[in-house]
């Protein structure tokens, strides 16, 4: 009986085990409902880009914690603030005020001045308080075991001073430094999350940090405010780690403390690990101290300094540039003015291979070497020499090691630099517009962003304005205080509509509360066009098509206004900006609109009528559309034909006077390399032809001498392209040139094997193949060779090899019985190779 | 009063020295003043560097640089970061219409330019010039090997034939630039040369590697002693025809078999022989590690642990000091391997 009562007992208490369990999957609490909601909304609504992190330890932050699990939650509500990132928007579980709770109409621009006038005065007065920076210890370190307690009390505080949540009041307030300091700390606190504090402050470094941070206006401003603000939990862990290494009295110190915070800052941005992050910190701390960084570094802002202190590859070792004792090498052994780091890649000598013969991307390149440079990057490439690679980094690194701005990137098989003397940003070792640096804000590594960038930072109080305005529209979200919450997101990018960060925030907003206010959109897409649009052109149109298009056009049922306002945006621009950059995700994203085809006929011809007569886009606009039609499903081939007719005929409209001539010749070779990179063989030689007609002084008047094989010149109707990476364009119409009688001219870098391709009109029976090269005698140093093949894929090597006369390359295949629709020539090795002059393939088309 | 007279003169003829050395206040002015003497042109960060400052202390305000200096020519070569327009002006003053020589790589220096504006010497590395005594005796040494340059480039000026040849293969082996215009065009062609001057200047060690990769190891091997044999080239030189020669056997050519490890040990260690200190001996050493030893360089500082607490222990680690030696902990030994490359039959090598 008592075994039977025992087994009931046990049975009871199991399943009452169970229950608790599986309660809160079953019956979640309002704060998670409502998060969840959100959030799903959220990532239903907001496109996120692929650069987004996934914050997928979230979840974590309401893991673990029995204490609040045992709470009932009907009762006491969850208090816990989760950590709130910059893509999502997370609400609390408030009352709603009906008054708040309404989307406010859209403004006209009249309708902001007073607004506007009142935001120059507050970034006169941050500029001002600045010099006497705000202190207030009201938050003690032993308070910071409890930060949602701070969290509620600066929250209620903060509304309570707020009044009516009227603009002019929130302004008005947020110009009184403790009023600052106060939505700085909900801030910090919604931006690391209460239970990530709440660990920090169980150590006593940590709740120390926490408390002098806190305290410290200028500091929390800095922190929060100099660019993005990713894994804040982990920048605090690494500023603890550093104060407890060198206490408070030299985190005091500005120079330092500025090194210590963007050190964090970019370490945890980027993932790096807590034992680099302190090796950096300890070079450039140690460096400056030792007065051995160069001067400029002293009066840098933070958001310059992480530039600096978050260089990449900190690790320690060979091949590392960012290592300490690279840093120190650099730092002692290329000692200049400013000026002069840009072309301090001199000091290194290019070379492919070392001079044992080992190649630059092999390992044993260096490896003989690193012991006898102590494992130093830059030493050892000083030693040897290198490549575009090596090259930049040297001298972007000897940059970096004396504190100044840098950084590298990459360019289509290239890499390059970007280097700052004083405030603008230059170029170095740079050969093609294509830049993708390496060191980018907003995950946007092309040029236009980082000049951007700059110019954001150069109105240094009008953007800090801007990001209070920011955060406080953050944290009126939270607080479920929609119109405010408007208010305050619509001021902050009038105010500095430069602000790319609070543009995507806030149509990420708008999206998620409103997104069918077709007013609210076009006066998003008009302060764009207005502020960013007049001189960030890359920037503007990206915002245009990633955010605001794809919102907008659905509301715009006009299809004809709506292809004014894609016309117009490239109607807005003069030129290309501080940048040429790819115009090809803007025509998708506008094209992409278009629901039939005759909606995209339209769109073409109003947007072929605005890009043709602007020199600077017509090759790009071609460019893009000869891709575009590459890509269309077969069909029958109307809208093909119709769209390749309507980029002919805008080709041939454009200009023959002297003055366009250049204009003509390069927006003709960029769409005839792209022609060449989508096989379309009639394309190509229409725009080819075309250059010969409108362009005959750019080509050779005489041709190359040759003897040719049997049969005619079958390559003289098909297409040719190269392997070698083009990055100025502006020549290829002599592409075609190089398959005519009188020739051309085309790079002759191959890429590892391949070399050059020709697509002909139809199979042919070869008989031979001359290559003509611009050198006068070709070294016969390496073997050149045929290949053939019927569909572009599967390729066959014919024989023989190729003989090498003076200047030419000859392929006898009489004998060889090949026949092909492409051909290809191919050499062993990866040497450069002189430029092309003529390539020929002699035979006779297949009759079927 | 015997020790204060004795004070005196010696005051007297310390400060009668500097007065043998010309001071120039422009370049133009040095490149006028200097004659058959060197310029030795201080250079440094006037206001973007504290470490420059420094030096300038230490070696013009202090005056140590004078007792040195002799029948040098000596210019102060500040250089503004950003100048305002009193530094542009001050720039252009001291310049002139002229540039300083390429082949400066690092400020604070002083660099030992000739009348013509040839860099013929540099002391640049941040060892050297952290401290006075280190730079000055470097500077010494490169002014004493400037005049002995110097005479024998004077003597072969007034030479002809091979006798001219051999005068400016001795001058080239001096351990400092030769001037750029030393031989013009029509001499180098002209030029009576046994002693083996033209392969000097005519060497390329990519056309060598190029020249090496498509010959059977024979040839290679004929290829490489007989220039040798030739004579003219330099250590460095010798050191790359070494690197090249080693580096197709180390690798193979087409259809053949990398060579054994003895055959490359014999090659390396010939090639770091020719000049153990020299970076392409130090290439040589690590060569004979990994490729032939079979081992790896390691250099290896243990990453310290972090204490969340906040007591980071000071390892060391970050200050990467770029003085540690190389090869310190690596030994090979050379006793038994042959110093030649005992599998082909080549003339002998003889040490510079």
């Amino acid at each position: 009986m008592s075994a039977r009562l025992i087994q009931l007992l046990t049975g009871a208490f199991l399943f009452f085990c169970l229950g608790i369990a599986v309660f809160p999957v079953l019956f979640p609490s309002k704060l998670e409902r409502k998060v969840a909601t959100v959030r799903s909304e959220a990532a239903t609504t907001i496109k996120r880009d692929h650069q987004i992190d996934d914050w997928d330890t979230d979840e974590q932050v309401e893991d673990d914690d029995s204490a609040w699990e045992e709470e009932p939650e009907d009762t006491t509500p969850d208090r816990r603030i989760a950590r709130q990132d910059d893509e999502t928007f997370d609400e609390e579980d408030v009352p709603i005020d009906p008054k708040q709770n309404v989307v406010p109409d859209a403004r006209v621009q009249a309708e902001f001045t007073s607004a506007l006038g009142e935001m120059r005065r507050f970034a006169k007065a941050l500029e001002k308080q600045e010099a006497d920076n705000f202190i207030n210890d009201e938050f003690k370190a032993a308070d910071w075991a409890d930060p949602e307690k701070i969290y509620f009390t600066l929250a209620d505080r903060m509304l309570s001073k707020m009044g009516k949540l009227d603009e002019a009041t929130i302004m008005r307030k947020l110009q009184e430094p403790e009023c600052r300091l106060d939505l700085e700390r909900i801030t910090l606190i919604r931006k690391a999350g209460s239970q990530s504090l709440r660990t920090v402050a169980t150590r006593p470094k940590g709740k120390e940090l926490l408390a002098a941070l806190s305290r410290d206006l200028n500091w929390m401003t800095n922190l929060l405010h100099s660019g993005p603000t990713k894994q804040m939990e982990q920048v605090l862990c690494y500023l603890e780690t550093l104060y407890g290494m060198i206490g408070e009295q030299e985190m005091s110190n500005p120079v330092t403390r500025r090194i210590a915070t963007t050190t964090a800052l970019e370490f945890a941005r980027e993932g790096w690990g807590e034992q680099e992050m302190v090796n950096r910190f300890k070079y450039y701390n140690g460096s400056w101290k030792e007065g051995k960084l160069n001067i400029a570094f002293d009066d840098l802002q933070y958001w310059e300094t992480r530039f600096v202190t978050g260089c990449k590859q900190p690790a320690d070792g060979a091949g590392s540039w960012g290592s300490p004792r690279n840093l120190t090498w650099h730092r002692d052994n290329v000692r200049l003015p400013m000026e002069q780091y840009l072309g301090a890649e001199c000091q290194l000598a290019y070379r492919l291979r070392n001079v044992a013969g080992d190649s630059v991307f092999s390992s044993e390149y260096l490896a003989p070497i690193w012991k006898y440079v102590n494992f130093t990057t830059g030493w050892a490439y000083r030693e040897i020499g290198g490549v575009c690679g090596a090259l930049s980094h040297y001298a972007t690194f000897s940059a970096l090691a004396a504190g100044l701005p840098a950084s590298t990137m990459g360019e289509p098989g290239h890499c390059a630099y970007a280097m700052r003397i004083g405030n603008e940003w230059h170029r170095g070792n740079s050969i093609y517009w294509q830049h993708s640096l390496h060191k980018t804000f907003w995950d946007e590594p092309e040029w236009g962003y980082l000049i951007l960038t700059q110019k954001l930072y150069d109105e240094r109080f009008k953007t800090l304005s801007a990001d209070i305005m920011v955060a406080m529209a953050d944290f009126l979200t939270a607080r479920r205080k929609m119109k405010a919450a408007f208010t305050c997101y619509e001021i902050a990018i009038k105010a500095q509509p430069n602000n790319w960060p609070a543009l995507k925030r806030y149509a990420a907003y708008l999206k998620l509360k409103a997104p069918q206010d077709k007013d609210k959109w076009m006066t998003l897409h008009d302060t764009v066009m207005d502020g960013m649009g007049k001189e960030h052109y890359h920037a503007a149109a990206t915002m245009q098509a990633r955010y605001v298009y794809p919102n907008l056009a659905p509301l715009v049922k006009d299809r004809a206004k709506l292809n004014k306002m894609y016309s117009g945006l490239f109607a807005h621009f003069k030129d290309w900006g501080a940048n040429r950059w790819d115009i090809t995700p803007i025509l998708d994203a506008q094209i992409s609109t278009c629901a039939s085809d005759d909606d995209k006929r339209a769109y073409l011809k109003e947007v072929l009528r605005v890009l043709m007569r602007r020199p600077d886009y017509a090759g790009a606009v071609l460019t893009w559309g000869l891709g575009y039609i590459s890509q269309l499903p077969e069909g029958d081939g109307k809208i093909q034909d119709e769209f390749t007719n309507m980029l002919v005929q805008a080709m041939s409209r454009s200009g023959t006077s002297r003055k366009d001539m250049d204009a003509t010749w390069a927006t003709l070779g960029e769409a005839i390399h792209a022609a060449a990179k989508n096989k379309e063989r009639r394309t190509f030689q229409s725009i080819g032809k075309l250059s010969y007609n409108k362009c005959k002084k750019k080509f050779n008047k005489k041709g190359p001498r040759i003897k040719g094989f049997s049969g005619r010149v079958v390559s003289a109707t098909g297409w040719i392209d190269t392997a070698t990476t083009i990055g100025d364009m502006s020549q290829c119409c002599l592409h075609w040139g190089v398959l005519q009688r009188f020739g051309g001219a085309m790079p002759g870098k191959f890429e590892g094997k391949a070399g050059l391709t020709v697509g002909m009109e139809k199979k042919c029976d070869i008989t031979g193949v001359v290559c003509v090269s611009s050198e006068k005698q070709l070294k016969n140093d390496r073997p050149f060779y045929i290949e053939t093949s019927d569909d572009g894929q599967n390729w066959y090597r014919a024989r023989p090899d190729g003989v090498i006369s003076g200047n030419q390359i000859r392929f006898d295949l009489k004998k060889s019985n090949v026949s092909g629709k492409y051909v290809r020539m191919l050499r062993e090795g990866d040497k450069y190779e002189p430029g092309i002059a003529g390539f020929y393939v002699y035979g006779s088309p297949q009759k079927n | 009063m015997k020790k204060f007279v004795l004070n005196i003169l010696a005051g007297m003829m310390l400060a009668l020295l500097p007065a043998k050395a010309a001071i120039a206040r422009t370049y133009p002015d040095a490149l006028a003043k200097a004659g058959k003497n060197p310029i030795v042109i201080f250079i440094y960060g006037a206001n973007y560097d504290k470490v420059g400052q420094k030096a300038h202390e230490e070696f013009v305000k202090k005056n140590k640089i004078s007792p040195f200096i002799k029948q040098a020519t000596f210019l102060e070569m500040p250089l503004y970061q950003q100048p305002n327009d009193r530094e542009k002006k001050d720039m252009e003053k001291r310049l002139g219409n002229r540039r300083l020589p390429g082949g400066i790589w690092n400020y604070p220096c002083l660099a030992v330019v000739d009348s013509s504006g040839n860099l013929r010497a540099i002391v640049q590395k941040p060892e050297e010039m952290k401290d006075p005594a280190i730079a000055l005796e470097a500077l010494k040494v490169h002014l004493d090997n400037f005049y002995k340059q110097e005479k024998l480039l004077e003597r072969a000026r007034k030479a002809k034939g091979e006798k001219k040849a051999d005068l400016l293969l001795e001058a080239a082996n001096i351990d400092i630039e030769m001037p750029k215009d030393f031989l013009s065009k029509g001499e180098k062609n002209n030029l009576e040369d046994e002693a083996g001057l033209g392969n000097r200047l005519s060497f390329d060690p990519t056309s060598l590697v190029e020249a090496l990769q498509i010959k059977s190891y024979d040839e290679a091997n004929a290829h490489v002693r007989r220039m040798m044999a030739q004579g003219g080239y330099s250590k460095l030189q010798r050191q790359m025809m070494m690197a090249a020669y080693a580096g197709h056997l180390r690798r193979g050519g087409e259809n053949m078999k990398p060579a054994s490890k003895e055959r490359l040990r014999a090659l390396y260690t010939e090639m770091r022989n020719i000049d153990p200190k020299s970076t392409y001996g130090a290439y040589a050493e690590g060569a004979l590690v990994i490729w032939v030893e079979g081992g790896t360089l390691t250099d290896q500082p243990a990453p310290a642990e972090i204490n969340r607490v906040g007591n980071v222990p000071d390892d060391g680690n970050s200050s990467g000091s770029g003085t540690r030696t190389a090869m310190g902990d690596t030994v090979i030994s050379t006793d038994d391997v042959g110093s030649v490359d005992s599998d082909f039959e080549g003339p002998e090598d003889e040490e510079e």
